[in-house]
């Protein structure tokens, strides 16, 4: 079933969602079949592009959109959501 | 005579590393070397696709084994940038972006991805983050590296760096950093580029000292000119006075000093606590690696990779006697110890061949011995180059992708018939000169009885046995993980070709990154394996595992070894018994 969902969260990373971060959700994303897009400053990037969401240079403490869409669009927003609050597993 | 000369010193930035001193060579930066912009005919637009999405393809491989190299040298740093630049290639940008517009405007590649870059160039330029700003050089190596890949032949061949270059270049991409051979790199100073740049990451993890902040308009005049540069206070010397420069090579010679105490004690070879010697030999790929044999104790070449010596080169314009010279060089470098030459190991793709035909599957088309018996043409040029060095020292002939007994004979034919012909022309030649078999298909192990009574010597090659055993090509993300060198298949394959080979007493090394693996050493000690040859650099962690093993015990350990059923619990059970050998100095 097709579903649509959509979440707000926060860059904690300290250097902000910079190469290493956007490398992450292209990996998670490679697993998953949903669309995903990142807004940030109504800049709407591909999430599985690393290019894409290098050119929103979100900062720590950004505050980003996440929408995604297709039939793992939930799980894939939960594993996305968790990724950020984990800091993508890096120390700052 | 120095001091005739004015010495300048400049000021820059210290990124890393500590003294070096050399020559200035200038490296010229992101190449404009423009393709003129063509249209492609409907009919070629696939083609021209095909042709771009080997060039990615060909990044790929570069990339991963770029990546492997900086893992086993434990840059783990390094490894985590190269692993950002493979996720890029999979970029809908750099994938389907492209070739839908390739599609779209029916024009070549290279004026396609040209365009698209300079507009996310523009895009990225908005960015006001400088640390943000800063990653743009990643994808400009990347994009790079691809059009590089277009054209194979055009690309800047790292062998023109002469011996002892400290580089300046505007910028640093991390690949040239990551490649550069400290043979022929002694340092880099750069005008743009910071502490956190990933050049500048791996660097520090190579130990090469780098300067940045220096205005390469300033240098470009004192091209070729003598060099100092301190990493540590980024201070950089022109044509040093004599005292100046005695100051620092003194610096730079006790820095050398505390890093070779660690590196070698002495040259009487390895050997386990009960005095099973074992033979460290070296894999080298182009003349300054040859460089290296003696600082690390190698014993020998193991493997040298000849068709590294080509690259970038017509491969039918090879001249022999172009290669009789090369040849020459190495012989006099190895100083009489074994030098295993392997033949030009190449694909049709790699050969540039004009005649050549794009195959579907390169890893199993006409490589190696197929290639070369298919263009005898060139493998009697190289043969003939070689026979021509036969007495220059110890020389042995290593075949490459031998996969059935008839091929090695072909090929031995070839080789008494060259011998032949260049006595009756009144060159010397060496009266026996060993030829020996690389084991890296899997027929070739199941016939390997066939090819050892045959031959001289086998050397197994692991990095291809491995793949071609498992059906897993470590350059496809997909099918990595199948990628284990610590399979109980292979351990069994190798056994094999050990008992083959001893039946009829010719000797039998490993090379490939296998034999770089200090945690295999047992493993492949317990099998009987005395002979490993691998990358100079890791000969010292090997040695010094091997004189911390008994025969005894490793013949108990592998036993055990060879009952388990997976490569994880082999590779934890190796772990367990003899990592902390390897943690004690690091």
């Amino acid at each position: 079933m097709e579903e649509k969902v959509e979440s707000l969260v926060k860059v904690k990373n300290k250097l902000g969602l910079h190469v290493r971060p956007a490398t992450q959700i292209a990996k998670i994303l490679q697993k998953r079949k949903a669309k995903v897009t990142l807004t940030y400053k109504r800049q709407s990037v591909n999430a599985r592009s690393i290019m894409s969401i290098m050119i929103l240079a979100a900062p720590k403490n950004a505050q980003l959109k996440i929408e995604a869409q297709g039939m793992d669009a939930k799980e894939t927003l939960e594993e996305l959501l968790n990724a950020f609050n984990k800091k993508f597993g890096e120390d700052g | 005579m120095s001091d005739l000369l004015e010495e300048i010193i400049l000021k820059g930035a210290p990124i890393s590393g500590e003294i070096a001193i050399g020559t200035l060579f200038f490296l010229e930066g992101f190449s404009d070397e423009i393709v003129p912009e063509f249209s492609i005919p409907v009919a070629e637009v696939e083609k021209e696709i095909g042709r771009y999405r080997r060039a990615v393809l060909s990044s790929r491989e570069d990339l991963h084994d770029l990546q492997l190299f900086l893992a086993k040298e434990g840059s783990t740093e390094a490894v985590s940038i190269i692993d950002t630049h493979i996720q890029m290639l999979e970029d809908p940008f750099m994938t389907t972006f492209i070739e839908k517009k390739i599609r779209l405007q029916m024009k070549n590649t290279e004026t396609i991805f040209r365009s698209v870059m300079n507009d996310y160039e523009k895009e990225f330029s908005k960015v006001q983050d400088s640390f943000f700003r800063q990653r743009l050089l990643d994808v400009k190596d990347l994009s790079q590296r691809i059009l590089r890949n277009l054209h194979p032949r055009k690309a800047l061949q790292t062998e023109e760096i002469p011996q002892n270059s400290i580089i300046f270049t505007k910028e640093l991409v991390p690949s040239s950093t990551a490649e550069a051979s400290k043979g022929q790199v002694k340092g880099f100073i750069t005008e743009i580029g910071g502490i956190t740049s990933h050049a500048a990451l791996i660097a520090r993890s190579k130990g090469i000292p780098y300067v940045a902040n220096i205005s390469t308009d300033t240098l470009y005049p004192h091209k070729g000119s003598k060099v100092i540069i301190d990493g540590q206070s980024g201070s950089v010397i022109v044509n040093p006075k004599e005292h100046t420069l005695e100051k620092y090579q003194k610096q730079y010679e006790e820095g050398l000093k505390k890093m070779h105490s660690t590196v070698e004690e002495d040259g009487e070879g390895t050997t386990t606590i009960d005095g099973v010697k074992i033979d460290l030999l070296a894999n080298i790929e182009n003349l300054s690696d040859l460089d290296l044999l003696i600082p690390y104790n190698a014993e020998g070449i193991g493997l040298f990779r000849s068709e590294f010596l080509f690259f970038g080169k017509e491969l039918q314009n090879f001249a022999e006697e172009d290669q009789f010279i090369l040849y020459q060089k190495i012989m006099h470098k190895a100083q009489g110890m074994p030098v295993v030459f392997r033949t030009f190991d190449v694909g049709g793709d790699k050969g540039n061949i004009n005649q050549y035909e794009p195959e579907p599957n390169p890893a199993l088309g006409c490589r190696g011995i197929r290639f070369l018996l298919r263009n005898k043409e060139i493998f009697v040029h190289q043969l003939r180059a070689l026979l021509r060095v036969s007495t220059d020292g110890d020389l042995r002939i290593l075949l490459p992708m031998i996969s059935d007994v008839a091929e090695l004979l072909q090929a031995k034919e070839l080789i008494q018939e060259a011998a032949l012909e260049l006595r009756s022309e009144g060159h010397e030649i060496a009266d026996e000169i060993p030829i020996g078999c690389m084991i890296e298909v899997p027929s070739a192990v199941m016939v390997s009885d066939h090819i050892a009574r045959e031959c001289d010597f086998l050397s197994i090659g692991t990095n291809d046995l491995v793949q071609y055993t498992l059906a897993a090509d470590r350059a496809t993300q997909e099918v990595y993980l199948f990628y284990k060198a610590y399979h109980p298949s292979i351990l069994r394959m190798i056994k094999r070709v050990i008992e083959e080979a001893s039946r009829v007493d010719i000797p039998v090394s490993l090379c490939g990154e296998m034999a770089s693996d200090p945690l295999m050493a047992p493993l492949l000690i317990g099998l009987g394996v005395r002979k490993l040859s691998c990358s100079p650099r890791f000969i010292p962690k090997l040695r010094k595992m091997i004189s911390t093993l008994s025969l005894p015990k490793v013949e108990e350990v592998t036993k055990e070894v060879m009952k388990l059923e997976n490569a994880d619990q082999i590779e934890t059970v190796l772990k367990e018994i003899f990592g902390t050998i390897l943690l004690t100095d690091e």
